[in-house]
């Protein structure tokens, strides 16, 4: 199994490379010039000339790709553009935001899920089924900046008991800050994971090793939460994995909402002035932290069920 | 005839000793979009201590879920009607949540047809029987961890303390039967419900698990129902038959009386139907004519007059009730001796 993920981290460098030169083409071709941006509508073209080659955008492309890529994997992502301020220090700022908002919203949503998927699988067709599945679809269905708006409305100002947004201070602070924020993301998580669960965990109850743990007169509780879930957990594991890589570069809309000084907030931003550094900067970070996440999913499965294990072994 | 058809209840032989098992006038239904499905209808049966009941018949006879019923275990959304289901002289289908758990876990184990996918994939069979003992006998970790190292070598697992760290998809079936049967042991049951538990196996896998049952049953006095759509697996494991068609016990014999002087058509049929390696007879391979039956159109009577050979007009009045045909053997055909 080691073998297996130190092989899939090896792997993902050739993928990161491929990241920072389709996206450093890419950004090029978007109409529009930081300078011009930066400098404002009266710039003269010997002002622009002269800081395009300060910046050293007047270069060959090949050659601006080349010195991106050593001193990127020399751990060195440039200098912003318009902030003036190295795009290591940005982005590194802005990362642990983004990442506590998205820790804190996938544990709220299997905080979520997984008993109301639980339930649903035990009560299949049933009243309780029922309400959960039309809840959840209500829950998934609501846009996230509506549904955003619409908890700050109930909890910061009818119940004044959280903050509206922001970033707090400390542990503490940071997660009564991120509540909100973590809780629109979750109910819009919740329901996909609910579903897949309420589906894997229909198939592994209805399965010949669960007719046969009842047999030998095991309790309800212990057939269904241990012995049917661990088998229904590795398509749960899939959903999030690949969740998660979505969230991590669309949590824009909440984390705009909500005021949180996050990874996308600034993307927004750095694409609208065409910070190149830095928008490059961060599709890095955000290749680098979906390749993690499935090499952690990918982990989680072998941890879970023993034929992927052997499987990994085999590779 | 007429005497035969009014002879009691008690005259029954398979009522003479006491039986650890007693099934009276068992009916489970389905209910279906066309109407009630019985896929037992009215079946009588009893195992003594220590004895091999084969429960034969074709596939959609009743005998998988009759053999379920015993533990409670009828699948959704059947239903158990009515009858009684004594075991050591209580009837189980009175019994509480509880008291279901109980049995199960300490009186009646079951084996199943395809031991690949009855195992848990995700866990190690250390584990699995383990798990057993633990919750079902109140052993230790370590006591338990033992204990499952005995059961396997039992079982005739090679290396047994070494398999316990294996998983289910890294055994043959063979072997895998093997656990099952080990995990069925685990809580000294008293009957055993062995459903098909040869039929996913090789021939010659299939003699070695028959064999090691067979072994187990005398060690441990335990009574079994070894339910079976082959005759051939019937005619070596048990000791007295009963033959189901269409939800009802058509007759119940010892081994030997059953194949040497089968009583009931369906029990010819099925005898006649088995593949006969004899070289005048190679090619021949009989089968029973017509359909399984469709438990939604049963004719009245008889359900097996469609495709009996010894059809006639009074097999729609006949009342399926077993009677005596000698001491050891009865059969619900009272036209089975005319004139054959």
């Amino acid at each position: 199994m080691w073998g297996f993920l130190g092989r899939r981290v090896l792997h993902s460098i050739w993928v990161l490379a491929a990241i920072i030169i389709v996206s450093f083409l890419v950004i090029r071709l978007i109409p529009g010039d930081p300078v011009v941006q930066m400098l404002g509508l009266q710039a003269t073209p010997e002002n622009i000339a002269a800081v395009n080659e300060d910046l050293g955008l007047d270069l060959p492309m090949g050659q601006q790709i080349t010195s991106f890529v050593q001193r990127a994997f020399q751990g060195d992502l440039g200098t912003s553009i318009i902030k003036r301020a190295p795009v290591n220090d940005i982005v590194f700022d802005r990362l642990l935001p983004s990442v506590y908002l998205l820790l804190y919203a996938t544990v709220l949503a299997l905080i979520i899920s997984v008993p109301l998927g639980a339930l649903s699988a035990i009560y299949r067709n049933r009243v309780p089924d029922q309400i959960v599945r039309l809840t959840s679809m209500v829950s998934f269905a609501m846009p996230q900046f509506w549904l955003g708006l619409m908890l700050i409305l109930l909890f910061a100002i009818q119940l004044d008991v959280l903050p509206s947004g922001g970033y707090g201070e400390g542990f503490g602070g940071i997660l009564l800050h991120l509540t909100l924020p973590a809780l629109t993301i979750g109910l819009y998580l919740a329901p996909q994971l609910m579903r897949t669960l309420r589906s894997s965990l229909i198939e592994a109850i209805d399965s010949d090793y669960v007719e046969a743990a009842r047999s030998r007169g095991y309790r309800e509780s212990r057939v269904v939460g241990k012995l049917a879930m661990r088998n229904a957990l590795v398509p749960l594991i899939s959903v999030l994995s690949i969740n998660i890589g979505f969230l991590i570069s669309g949590t824009v809309i909440v984390e705009v909402v909500f005021q949180v000084p996050g990874l996308g907030a600034l993307l927004v931003q750095s694409v609208l002035n065409r910070d190149y550094p830095v928008i490059q900067g961060l599709i890095l970070v955000f290749g680098a932290m979906v390749i993690l996440v499935n090499i952690l999913a990918d982990a989680a499965y072998a941890v879970v069920d023993p034929r992927v294990r052997a499987g990994m072994a085999a590779e | 005839m007429t005497s035969l058809d009014a002879a009691p209840r008690t005259d029954r032989p398979e009522a003479s000793a006491t039986p650890l098992l007693t099934i009276e006038g068992l009916r489970i239904g389905f209910p279906s979009l066309e109407g009630l499905v019985l896929a037992a209808n009215d079946a009588h049966l009893t195992v003594g201590e220590g004895e091999v009941l084969g429960l034969v018949g074709e596939s959609g006879s009743g005998k998988s879920v009759t053999c379920r019923a015993i533990v409670g275990m009828v699948p959704h959304p059947g239903a158990v009607l009515g009858g009684r289901i004594d075991f050591a002289g209580r009837n189980v289908l009175e019994f509480s949540k509880a008291e279901m758990r109980e049995l199960r876990a300490r009186q009646i184990a079951m084996i199943f047809q395809d031991p690949a996918s009855a195992l848990n994939p995700v866990f190690t069979i250390g584990h699995q029987i383990s798990e057993v003992l633990r919750l079902n006998a109140g052993l230790s970790r370590a006591e338990a961890r033992n204990r499952s190292i005995e059961l396997l070598e039992r079982v005739g697992i090679p290396a047994p303390d070494r398999r316990m760290s294996a998983y289910p998809h890294e055994m043959s079936g063979g072997m895998r039967q093997r656990v099952m049967i080990a995990m069925a042991l685990a809580g000294e049951p008293r009957l055993l419900l062995a459903d098909e538990p040869t039929t996913a196996l090789d021939v010659t896998i299939q003699d070695q698990v028959l064999r090691l049952l067979e072994d187990l049953r005398r060690e441990r006095n335990m009574s079994m129902i070894l339910v079976s759509h082959d005759m051939g697996v019937i005619g070596t494991a048990a000791d007295r038959v009963a033959v189901m068609y269409a939800g009802r016990i058509v007759e119940v014999a010892p081994t030997d009386v059953l194949f040497s002087r089968p009583d009931h058509p369906y029990t010819r049929a099925l005898i006649d139907a088995m593949p006969q390696l004899t070289p005048e007879d190679r090619s021949d391979l009989r089968t029973i004519p017509g359909q399984p039956p469709d438990l939604l159109k049963l004719p009245e009577g008889c359900p097996f007059a469609p495709r009996c050979p010894l059809a006639r007009d009074e097999c729609a009045e006949v009342s399926m009730e077993l009677t005596a045909v000698s001491p050891a053997q009865s059969s619900a055909c009272p036209f089975a001796r005319d004139g054959s």
